[in-house]
């Protein structure tokens, strides 16, 4: 059955189209959510808000796009909103703070599950912009349109959160704190 | 040489790699940057291969009780797991379409711009699957892509090193540096097509050329995933 046919039928109330939805696209909601959020127990809260909300609210789908990149829309702002609400009570942390996720000095090879445990460290303005550009394959432009800032702004915070990954997955060096960052170009 | 490019400015070489020429004369002379940049192409190519997450167990039951509440109850409940063909058709649909608009692309359908065969042997010509423009287009994105195109050709062949081309996967002994480079490159040209589908969503170049490309990134980070300690790959 076509996807247009399983969203009319979703619309028109049948929980098994509702069902067949959500198998095509449970993973990549879930996905993108979990990154943004950085916590597990947050991402599976968000990722059932958005399905339930995407249901409840499917007579607005007008079909201009796929399901798919509707339900990832839904489901992304709905993780990016509880870290709008949930950033007025953090704060950042300083680099100093972080715990560092220690790797051997000739571990060579960018361990996914690392990269993904320092993702989840990174402060969640940062977080953001990195999952959506790096991971998610945003552009500036529309990482702006969604944050609600300039697209220079952006592109200074993914740089920013560039770095704070590296600080988090590189190996303990003797310049630490010392040559780079500090003597510039 | 004491004075280092800041770690942000050669993120932003990542991203546009022809935007900072003094930078990027830094890092031609500069050892300790290059390999900084280098860990940094690697940490973005890893980011671009991380995979999808299976969702927790026992959502959707979670998700149809909620509904139940909402919509009220609904007899056809059924488990998801039935009916293994529609999973088939909407799993396959979306390869077919690329597939479809690589085909467009690869007929010689290209939004105004004029093509010509290159190089058999440059990353270009490899990426582009042999045609790079023939015909300079003068502004805008088109002109983006075209430059964006000729600074592959004029990079050195890493991925050719890596083997891509070669049966067996090819080697390892290519060079990390020019692997970074061009791996930045690619990410331009994405960048670019993806700019140049969001202005102009049916453009059938750019929807042939954009699926051919992210698969290149994703062959190129599971091939410098893959080259391990011991290498001759800068170590993280």
């Amino acid at each position: 059955m076509e996807e247009r046919e399983l969203v009319a039928r979703a619309k028109a109330g049948d929980r098994e189209a509702m069902g067949e939805l959500y198998e095509a696209h449970a993973r990549r909601v879930y996905t993108v959510v979990r990154r943004l959020v950085g916590d597990e127990h947050l991402a599976e809260d968000l990722s059932h808000e958005a399905w339930v909300r995407a249901f409840e609210k499917l007579h607005l789908f007008r079909g201009d796009s796929a399901f798919g990149t509707w339900i990832y829309r839904l489901a992304t702002n709905v993780a990016l909103n509880r870290l709008r609400r949930s950033s007025k009570r953090d704060t950042v942390e300083s680099s100093a703070n972080l715990p560092r996720i220690v790797k051997a000095p000739d571990d060579a090879v960018v361990n996914q599950r690392v990269l993904s445990l320092a993702l989840d460290q990174l402060p969640p303005g940062y977080r953001r912009v990195l999952v959506l550009h790096d991971v998610e394959g945003w552009t500036h432009e529309e990482i702006a349109q969604q944050l609600n800032c300039s697209a220079g702004t952006s592109k200074s915070q993914l740089h920013k959160a560039r770095a704070r990954m590296r600080k988090l997955i590189s190996p303990p060096t003797s310049e630490e704190g010392g040559a780079r960052g500090e003597a510039r170009l | 040489m004491t004075d280092h490019l800041h770690i942000e400015r050669i993120s932003a070489l990542l991203d546009e790699p022809w935007s900072d020429l003094a930078a990027e004369q830094h890092l031609e002379a500069c050892e300790e940057c290059r390999t900084e940049f280098e860990r940094l192409s690697r940490m973005r190519m890893a980011f671009s291969g991380l995979g999808e997450l299976e969702p927790p167990r026992g959502e959707w039951e979670r998700i149809q009780a909620s509904l139940e509440e909402i919509l009220g109850p609904d007899d056809s409940i059924v488990p998801i797991t039935a009916s293994p063909s529609w999973r088939r058709r909407l799993i396959s649909s979306g390869p077919v379409q690329a597939a479809a608009a690589l085909a467009l692309f690869a007929g010689g359908i290209f939004a105004g711009l004029q093509f010509t065969g290159a190089g058999s042997s440059s990353p270009a010509n490899v990426l582009a699957g042999g045609v790079i423009p023939a015909v300079i287009p003068a502004t805008g994105a088109d002109r983006e892509l075209y430059d964006a195109l000729n600074e592959f050709e004029s990079m050195g062949t890493p991925l050719r090193q890596v083997g891509f081309d070669q049966p067996d996967g090819g080697t390892l002994d290519f060079d990390a540096f020019e692997a970074a480079r061009y791996a930045a490159t690619l990410e331009g040209i994405i960048q670019v097509l993806r700019e140049r589908l969001q202005e102009a969503p049916g453009d059938p170049f750019a929807s042939g050329y954009l699926p051919y490309a992210l698969d290149q990134r994703q062959r190129l980070a599971e091939l410098l995933e893959a080259n391990g300690p011991g290498s001759s790959v800068v170590e993280w």
